[in-house]
């Protein structure tokens, strides 16, 4: 490596420029392959609308979505050529409508995706915030601050991943329970190599333990990226070496997001000893640090409120009777055999006890966040234990359904249980009586 | 020169920006749950279940074998049951919805005009004394060319 700057953080101009380059890169793989998914799937069955118009016209007109993805393609373009910030910012706002009409039609999530458009937008932030610092336009200084956004953002994906495990089940993960429950999901049906090294590792549970309690002292421990560049160095290569393993037990992470960590990493074109560029000194004055920095406190201020008091999660949140569920997906494959199935019953049938009980004081008759409970049961159109609401001529129903990795995105979580908000003929007071329902069980779930 | 006009390099300051954004991205991440770009990446974070049930293939001879294995689908209409209707027949499963999405669109995308008849099944995995084991629940029948 070359004479260390006096401000070294371990990264050049050619490896800044580098990591913008390798997000643009992630965030255009992985809204090529939304696109992809969702242009070859026809529908089988229609859905009912979307209750968000642009997501409804999107998932009816989905050849919109490659212009869509063209434009943004070009937006990383010009992002990762000249770090054009605005290019960036209108491809990442493109990536985004992208992705959550890919939500809108299938109700999946896709955590890998995320984390590449999550990346490039912390980098838009950083690279902003320190051109509001300095007040002038210059590409070297944004960068700076660019590859410092994208990297607090990096850090947090797997800080939030560690937090959720620890707020949802305490440190149950560290028994490495969970670990075998991944490992027997994805263990291949054929006996082969692959099939017996996991046997051999849920055959060890210590093994499975330590993986568990690696899990989350790295996700936790994420957060030491931004201590310094050999901190930074380290945790990108457990990202690495995690992402790695994911691939060779699950075949799961795409090539896209095992290069991100690379990234991130080292300086590889100075270690290389090429496209060598003195590392300027660049200056902020403490004045403009202090308004860039009240500048930002206000924005996340602002955009906290948002998120914590309005309800973005309704808006959002997947309704399961309005998803491209993969199975009804298969409508469309031609079918020559005669054994034909029964239309699944539209009639409720009533709870379990274990149902019963769950649901508490609830019954039909009783009032939720305005709204009247009408019937409580299974139904057989969905099997899932469903509380049948009413406001006026308004009707919704509220559906419980036992968690699993990967569900769609729900309403709420309470307990061991996902709450889906389905057949809503109103756009948004059903989430009072939603979050009415899940204040009620929760309680009962501690 | 002021203290407001005294400067200080760029470099030096750049791993507040960082934090800054890390902190944000938690806090409203938190709040929105799941909005691009903001998620709390909980995919894997509930209690684990005692047992898992990926799809599979059977064939005639009761060989078991990956859905990603064949190709020229045909399947039975009105599609696939539902994962409620799964659950009535197959007991209370859990899945892993990435790895059925897909197995489900692989046969979407891979079909034809059949042929050998096959059952999609539910190969449902729990731990007894220290090893995996199985046992099979049918939830469908179609046809594969290879």
């Amino acid at each position: 490596m070359s004479q260390p700057h006096p401000n070294d953080g371990w990264t050049s101009p050619a490896s800044r420029r580098l990591v913008r380059a390798v997000l643009a890169f992630v965030a255009a793989d992985g809204a090529l392959d939304l696109v992809r998914n969702d242009l070859a799937v026809e529908a089988g069955a229609k859905p009912a609308p979307h209750p968000l118009w642009l997501l409804e016209f999107l998932r009816t007109h989905r050849p919109v979505l490659l212009v869509l993805f063209l434009l943004s393609a070009f937006g990383l373009w010009r992002f990762a050529r000249r770090g054009d910030l605005l290019a960036g910012a209108l491809a990442c706002l493109g990536i985004g409508v992208c992705y959550e009409t890919h939500t809108a039609i299938y109700g999946s999530i896709q955590a890998e995706i995320l984390t590449g458009g999550a990346c490039l937008f912390g980098w838009l932030v950083g690279a902003r915030v320190m051109r509001s610092a300095r007040r002038v336009r210059d590409v070297v200084a944004e960068d700076i601050g660019g590859f410092y956004g994208a990297l607090g953002v990096f850090s947090a994906v797997y800080v939030a991943a560690g937090l959720s495990k620890i707020l949802r089940t305490g440190f149950e993960w560290a028994d490495g329970g969970m670990v075998r429950y991944i490992l027997m999901a994805f263990l291949p049906a054929e006996d082969s190599p692959h099939a017996r090294l996991i046997q051999f590792l849920l055959a060890h549970g210590g093994i499975t333990t330590f993986l568990g309690v690696f899990t989350l002292v790295f996700e936790l421990g994420a957060v030491a990226a931004l201590f310094g560049p050999r901190w930074r160095a380290l945790v990108c290569f457990c990202v690495f070496g995690f992402h790695v393993s994911l691939r060779v037990l699950l075949g799961m992470s795409s090539l896209a997001v095992l290069v991100l960590p690379l990234a991130f990493a080292l300086p590889w074109p100075r270690l290389a000893r090429r496209w060598q560029e003195p590392e300027p000194t660049l200056t902020v004055t403490h004045a403009g640090l202090r308004a860039s920095g009240l500048r930002f406190a206000a924005i996340v201020l602002l955009l906290t409120a948002l998120a914590w008091l309005t309800p973005v999660r309704f808006w959002l949140a997947i309704r399961p009777d309005q998803i491209l569920r993969p199975w009804d997906a298969l409508g469309s494959v031609a079918a020559p055999s005669s054994t034909a199935r029964a239309p699944e019953s539209a009639a409720w049938g009533p709870p379990s006890t274990d149902e019963t009980a769950l649901l508490g004081p609830i019954h039909p008759g009783a009032t939720l966040g305005g709204w009247r409970v009408d019937q409580i049961g299974v139904p057989g159109d969905s099997r899932n234990l469903s509380v049948a609401i009413s406001k006026g001529a308004a009707t919704a129903r509220l559906e419980l359904v036992p968690t699993a990795a990967d569900m769609p995105r729900a309403f709420r979580t309470v307990g061991d249980r996902n709450l889906y908000i389905t057949h809503a003929t109103a756009t948004d007071d059903p989430a009072a009586a939603a979050n009415a329902l899940a204040d009620a069980l929760a309680p009962a779930k501690r | 020169m002021t203290e407001e006009e005294r400067t200080v390099s760029v470099q030096q300051v750049a791993s507040r920006v960082g934090w800054g954004v890390l902190a944000a991205y938690l806090v409203i991440a938190f709040g929105v749950h799941h909005a691009f770009p903001f998620y709390i990446f909980d995919m894997y974070s509930m209690p684990a279940a005692e047992s898992v049930a990926p799809l599979a293939v059977r064939d005639a001879r009761g060989e078991v074998s990956e859905i990603r294995t064949h190709e020229g689908w045909r399947c039975a209409t009105p599609t696939l049951p539902s994962f409620a209707a799964t659950t009535a027949q197959c007991g209370t499963i859990q899945t892993v919805e990435a790895r059925d999405k897909d197995d489900l669109n692989w046969i979407a995308w891979h079909s034809g005009n059949g042929g050998q008849p096959v059952e999609i099944i539910r190969r449902i995995w729990r731990i007894h004394d220290g090893a995996a084991v199985s046992r099979d629940c049918a939830i469908a029948r179609c046809e594969v060319t290879r």
